[in-house]
């Protein structure tokens, strides 16, 4: 029973984070139509950003705000570099493709393979259901759970939400009635690049960080966007917590790959069941 | 026709054409048959990129290193050395792939490397196509086992090896019970099978094996799987990034409290261990991290060979990157150890593949500044190496040599004959 409690509220613990990544992916995949392979190497370029305020400037705090401004400026810069293919998406795909490598393999340059590591910012544990767990896990999970009820405001309940929304839906009668939608497609990739450093600041005292560790989540992120529904934010939180969840689960009462196979082909039969999920989740992107 | 001011007569000119066309003749003649006074090319698969990139970044220096030396002595057999390189990306299709390009397309005549289990394993079936004899440096049993050649030879110890030596020793010092945590792929499912095989034929008790998939971040649900009052040690097989997040889970779940901690050579390889949760955690190495853990008898070899491949006495190198200490000296050996067949044998071109095979079958090797890692031997029937290993423990976050394990304590029967 213990393990089961600890399952469930780990795994609701590692969703949130996971959500707060999926969301920047969605909000450039879902929002602004665009395929951005390149979302997880922005999440491991976040994380080393909190190694390197630690390491050199003693403080890991800081990275919650470097992370997050620093990336969400190389979003931006990806979002003008794809300027000129952005409305071709197997050109699209191509190029974050590309600018993935160039990001692994700056940071293999950079900092090397051996993987870093950044000390938890709190110390102390307490005692759940027997074994020790941090208090910053249960931080991180509050923050990302913050940080995504914000996004969902921003991009429901704002005018800025609603003329993203427009010029994802109809980019032209968009642009013909005065809304600047190039500006809101490179704000969509500030946005996304913002959360992806921000989730990889917040996870750098978690994990271990490689030049590799953002193409390793990108299939999972990518998958719990695609299921969950693009544009639907609270939708992809739920996926997030159900995948990390139930393959926490999963590894506790089967062995890895089982448990691995066993929640890989539930979510694949979520999209057989329902193989109308992409199109109709674009086509009523009304965050439901 | 005579010109005041050339030489060139009709005689001259047949002459030239007739030696010119004798050295073309006598040179492809020679190259067909794989002789010639033309460099001899290694290659070396590294892992530059991927998961084990720390790993290649090691090993092309320390080859480099060892061919600097060598060509700066004059080479080998009057003959100088050429190193060609290609990076596996840590993939097997990849690395397979590298190795054909490094036999047909770079002229490698030998190949050192990769780290990776699953790229020997996927280059044994290339090396043995076009009979080019093979250096891995991967841990898996099977490279020198039911999957070795005779153009394959192991240098350094195999999972099996670690097994043989480390696991009376566990036994010993640290408990009977106990529960492993592996990586689930090649190398870590070999290890739990000659790990606890022994350790239950012994009468000990594997209380847990836990696979983990490679690239977990989080630790939790498998390290919950550990029943601490029915363990003694908890066994780690697992390397770089996998097992600084297991350690440090552990720590946080407060096993490390509850239990010994064994790690296999990668838990520790290459990585920072200066942090609370790799406090105490014992390991197996083939070698020291630290200079200061070297036997004394090597001492001084071995400080001008770290001097020569770039490595300070505490195991760092350039930008303060730490060495990967139980496998980059292999390669450095595995050029010297091919200096010292093909001078032995009088190998010239690929023809002489054979005498070079039969010179390196039961070779005995002694510690020197050719080989630093210390005094060994390849057991002819799987050409698999054996050499001591080293029992180390974190201690006020540095590896501490607690103890050598010589060379026999390794000797497991062998699996195949090649």
């Amino acid at each position: 029973m213990s393990k089961l409690a600890f399952g469930l509220l780990n795994g609701v613990a590692w969703g949130t984070v996971l959500a707060l990544l999926s969301s920047g992916l969605n909000v450039v995949f879902g929002l602004m139509g665009t395929v951005n392979v390149a979302h997880g190497s922005l999440y491991m370029f976040g994380a080393y950003l909190a190694w390197i305020c630690f390491s050199f400037l003693d403080s890991f705090w800081l990275s919650l705000i470097v992370s997050p401004l620093t990336v969400g400026l190389v979003g931006v810069s990806i979002g003008l570099l794809l300027k000129p293919v952005r409305k071709d998406s197997i050109l699209t795909v191509l190029g974050t493709f590309g600018i993935t490598l160039v990001l692994q393999g700056s940071a293999l340059v950079l900092w090397g393979g051996t993987p870093r590591r950044v000390p938890l910012p709190f110390d102390s544990t307490f005692s759940l259901f027997g074994t020790g767990y941090s208090f910053y896990r249960i931080f991180v999970a509050l923050v990302s759970g913050l940080v995504l009820y914000c996004l969902w405001f921003l991009v429901e309940r704002t005018k800025f939400g609603l003329r993203l929304r427009a010029s994802r839906e109809d980019p032209e009668l968009s642009s013909a009635i005065g809304i600047p939608v190039f500006n809101l497609f490179l704000l969509g990739f500030a946005l996304g690049g913002a959360l992806a450093g921000l989730s990889g600041a917040l996870i750098a005292p978690l994990v271990s960080l490689t030049p590799g560790m953002g193409l390793r989540i990108f299939a999972i992120v990518f998958l719990i966007v695609i299921i969950g529904g693009l544009g639907k934010i609270w939708r992809s939180v739920v996926v997030a917590i159900y995948f990390s969840v139930f393959r926490g689960l999963a590894s506790v009462f089967l062995d890895s790959t089982k448990g691995l196979i066993l929640t890989f082909s539930l979510a694949l039969l979520v999209i057989l069941i329902n193989p109308r999920i992409l199109g109709r989740s674009s086509a009523n992107a009304n965050g439901s | 026709m005579k010109d005041s001011g050339t030489s060139l007569t009709r005689r001259s000119l047949l002459k030239g054409v007739m030696a010119g066309g004798l050295s073309l003749v006598a040179g492809g003649f020679s190259s067909f048959l794989g002789y010639s006074n033309s460099p001899i090319t290694i290659g070396l698969q590294a892992e530059l990129t991927g998961g084990l990139a720390t790993y290649g970044y090691w090993h092309l220096k320390s080859a480099r290193a060892a061919v600097k030396r060598i060509n700066a002595e004059g080479g080998i057999d009057g003959r100088k050395v050429r190193l060609v390189h290609e990076d596996t990306e840590t993939d097997p299709t990849t690395g397979s792939r590298k190795m054909k390009r490094l036999i047909l397309k770079k002229g490698a005549e030998f190949v050192i490397g990769s780290q990776h289990s699953g790229v020997c394993l996927a280059s044994l079936p290339v090396s043995r196509r076009f009979s080019v004899p093979y250096f891995p440096i991967g841990e898996a049993t099977e490279i020198t086992g039911s999957e070795g050649h005779e153009y394959v030879f192991r240098l350094n110890c195999s999972v099996e090896a670690h097994a043989e030596a480390g696991y009376r020793w566990i036994m010993e010092n640290l408990g009977t019970s106990w529960s492993v945590v592996y990586a689930d792929y090649a190398m870590g499912q070999s290890a739990v099978e000659e790990w606890g095989s022994r350790l239950e034929t012994r009468g000990g008790r594997i209380v847990g094996k836990i696979a983990v998939p490679q690239g977990t971040d989080d630790f939790g649900p498998y390290l919950q799987k550990v029943d601490p009052e029915q363990s003694d040690v908890l066994v780690i097989i697992l390397y770089g990034p996998d097992a600084l997040a297991c350690l440090r889970r552990s720590a946080e779940m407060g096993l490390s409290d509850e239990l010994a901690l064994f790690g296999n050579t990668g838990s520790v390889e290459a990585l920072d261990i200066n942090f609370s949760g790799a406090e105490g955690l014992w390991s197996i190495t083939n070698y020291p991290r630290r200079l200061k853990g070297t036997p004394d008898e090597l001492m001084s070899v071995n400080r001008d060979f770290r001097d020569m491949v770039g490595i300070n006495p505490w195991g760092r190198g350039p930008k303060g990157r730490i060495v990967d200490a139980s496998h980059f000296w292999v390669p450095w050996e595995v050029v010297n150890l091919l200096k010292e067949a093909i001078e032995a044998v009088g190998w010239e071109g690929n023809r002489d593949h054979s005498r070079l095979i039969e010179y390196l079958e039961g070779v005995n090797i002694p510690g020197s500044l050719d080989y630093p890692q210390g005094d060994k031997y390849i057991r002819g029937v799987d050409h698999q190496g054996f050499h001591s290993q080293y029992i180390q423990r974190v201690e006020g976050g540095k590896l501490e040599i607690e103890t050598e394990l010589p060379p026999e304590y390794s000797e497991y029967k062998p699996n195949a004959d090649q």
